[in-house]
């Protein structure tokens, strides 16, 4: 039986425990929480599992196979520091973005490369971005040209509280926004070239809106555009419509869309596809949520269990964190 | 709600209306944790519960209460977050069941909270006097958590995701189907059976029929015209194939 602890006991922390206790010999046995009212509260609640309020303790009373840090960007460098400082191979899943600053990616990334270690980027387990890639790589666009790319969402629309409003902590791009730069470098490759803008509407000191412009080694040029004060959008909505040579290709939560020019055999009929997420729905072990947060988890603690590194390691997230410094710079002129 | 509440007063219906209620709210609720975090989302919760709860929930809603025994809070809260609503309704209306929100009903079922879920039914059916439900999208687990945990299955509303497609059951459509036919006499109400819009309503109401139990169904309405020709047409869907 694997044994997780969990750092954090926020909405992701409970999605993620949640999860994972009903995964095939998996159990989450260890919360870490600060908040006293939230610690004893649990501790009532949930009989069978351990409560410690600091890492140090957790990491040095309970026999963990795996943690999970689902707390505020800015405390993942500390959080992770104690992890691997009293656990030598403990392996660690860090939810998104790794960290506020490519400095602080680094150091993180430095700190856990020796023992399993992956970033929750959970996009790429939702269906129809998994099934847009495949067929980007098995080229069914052609020889790719550009994309135009936006996740909005219709959350701030006056001065907002939090870390996720502090300077150098949050922003729309920061917090919305790594899950979308995740995807374009996971269909595109890291960008050579970037130009930017942002604005801030109703926030003082992070930007509501980010607009960046991408060049890739292959030619491929690109638009991005993160923002969390736009109306229309009481759901997060993430899209991104490429084009290629071979045709157009329409990817978000909801569907996929396609318009092929010649057909590819055994690929691809030329005309159009439009694939719908009923359609594509896989059906998992246990839901809350998405079915990506259950992919994830089992990817991850299926690793674990195999002594493999996932293929979206911690330095996947240190990538990320590049590209969105780069755009700050940029925006910052 | 409101809305659709004051309309419904104003206005004169010929039949009674039989409410199954959804609680917490847990989209609002969800807004206040990304903002404020956990703590400040109990903060929220109590200050909600002190407005709709009165004097009630001045005794047994308190944070110290809360920390002393969650459970008695809880029961405190279900009667504070539905007081309001019950008080809003018109008088041809009938609360006949309080349903717990999916998300909370399936960190009950991962956790194991047997003596929490039991103490919800309890409370919802003896004190409430409707029937207590429980929102799902991990239906054949839920079924044998219900049954481990010993709930009294004849008196349950299950509202769970049933269509063609298979979306949202979990762990699979098959699963799904042959746990609804194992299962004695409950109250199951299929959700999601149109998958999103991505399915006919004929087909739907086809798949629905083939089920090895006769459940209810739950559709979704946007506004009165869509909701006069949606209820118009599964009428005559349900009633042709009878």
């Amino acid at each position: 039986m694997l044994k997780v602890g969990v750092v954090g006991l926020g909405k992701m922390g409970l999605l993620h425990a949640g999860t994972v206790n009903m995964l095939q010999g998996c159990s989450v046995v260890a919360f870490c929480e600060k908040e006293a009212l939230l610690t004893s509260l649990s501790r009532k609640v949930l009989l069978r599992i351990s409560f410690h309020n600091r890492v140090q303790n957790m990491m040095r009373q309970e026999q963990l196979d795996a943690v999970y840090v689902t707390t505020p960007t800015p405390t993942h460098l500390t959080i992770l520091n104690e992890i691997v400082d009293n656990s030598r191979d403990v392996a660690v899943f860090v939810e998104k973005p790794l960290a506020g600053t490519y400095s602080e990616s680094l150091e993180i990334l430095e700190k856990t490369n020796n023992r399993i270690n992956m970033i929750g980027f959970q996009k790429r387990f939702s269906p129809p971005f998994m099934q847009a890639k495949q067929l980007l790589e098995k080229q069914a666009l052609g020889e790719l040209a550009s994309f135009r790319a936006y996740s909005f969402l219709s959350s701030v629309f006056s001065e907002g509280r939090g870390w996720r409003f502090g300077s150098g902590q949050g922003g729309a791009l920061l917090d919305l926004g790594s899950h979308l730069v995740d995807l374009v470098l996971w269909y595109f490759g890291e960008p050579t070239t970037i130009r930017a803008t942002k604005r801030t509407i109703y926030s003082k000191a992070v930007e509501d809106y980010v607009n960046a412009e991408l060049g890739f080694e292959s030619g491929v040029t690109g638009q991005c555009e993160v923002s969390w004060s736009v109306p229309g959008y009481r759901l997060l909505e993430t899209r991104i419509d490429i084009v290629g040579n071979n045709g157009t290709l329409v990817v978000s939560d909801d569907y996929l869309r396609m318009e092929i020019i010649e057909d590819i055999p055994s690929i691809i009929k030329s005309g159009r596809h439009y694939l719908r997420k009923p359609e594509l729905y896989p059906g998992v072990d246990f839901l809350i949520g998405e079915p990506e947060y259950c992919l994830e988890d089992k990817y991850f603690l299926d690793c674990v269990k195999s002594h493999t590194q996932p293929r979206l390691g911690l330095d996947t997230g240190v990538k990320v964190s590049r590209v969105i410094q780069t755009i700050y710079e940029s925006a910052n002129g | 709600m409101s809305r659709v509440l004051r309309r419904m007063k104003t206005q004169k219906y010929s039949r009674a209306f039989g409410v199954y209620l959804i609680v917490p709210d847990v989209q609002s609720y969800v807004r206040i944790a990304s903002e404020k975090g956990m703590p400040g989302l109990i903060g929220d919760m109590m200050g909600r519960l002190g407005v709709a709860g009165k004097a009630k929930a001045l005794l047994g809603g308190s944070l110290s209460a809360l920390n002393r025994n969650p459970v008695s809070a809880m029961r405190t809260y279900l009667d504070a977050e539905t007081s309001g609503f019950i008080g809003a309704m018109p008088k041809r209306c009938e609360l006949r069941s309080l349903i717990m929100h999916e998300l909370f009903t399936e960190l009950v079922v991962s956790f194991k909270l047997q003596d929490l879920a039991l103490a919800y039914v309890e409370h919802v059916k003896d004190s409430m006097n409707v029937l207590p439900g429980f929102a799902t999208r991990n239906f054949a687990r839920f079924v044998d958590f219900a049954s481990e945990a010993g709930l009294p299955m004849k008196e349950l509303v299950i509202l769970a995701p049933f269509n063609k497609v298979g979306f949202q059951m979990n762990p699979s459509r098959e699963e799904c189907e042959a746990k609804l036919a194992q299962i004695g006499e409950t109250n199951v109400i299929a959700m999601s059976i149109l998958a999103s819009g991505f399915l006919g309503l004929q087909e739907s109401v086809d798949y629905i029929r083939k089920l090895p139990k006769p459940v209810s169904c739950v559709v979704g309405v946007s506004s009165e015209v869509h909701a006069q020709e949606t209820f118009s047409l599964l009428r005559r869907s349900f009633s042709t194939h009878s």
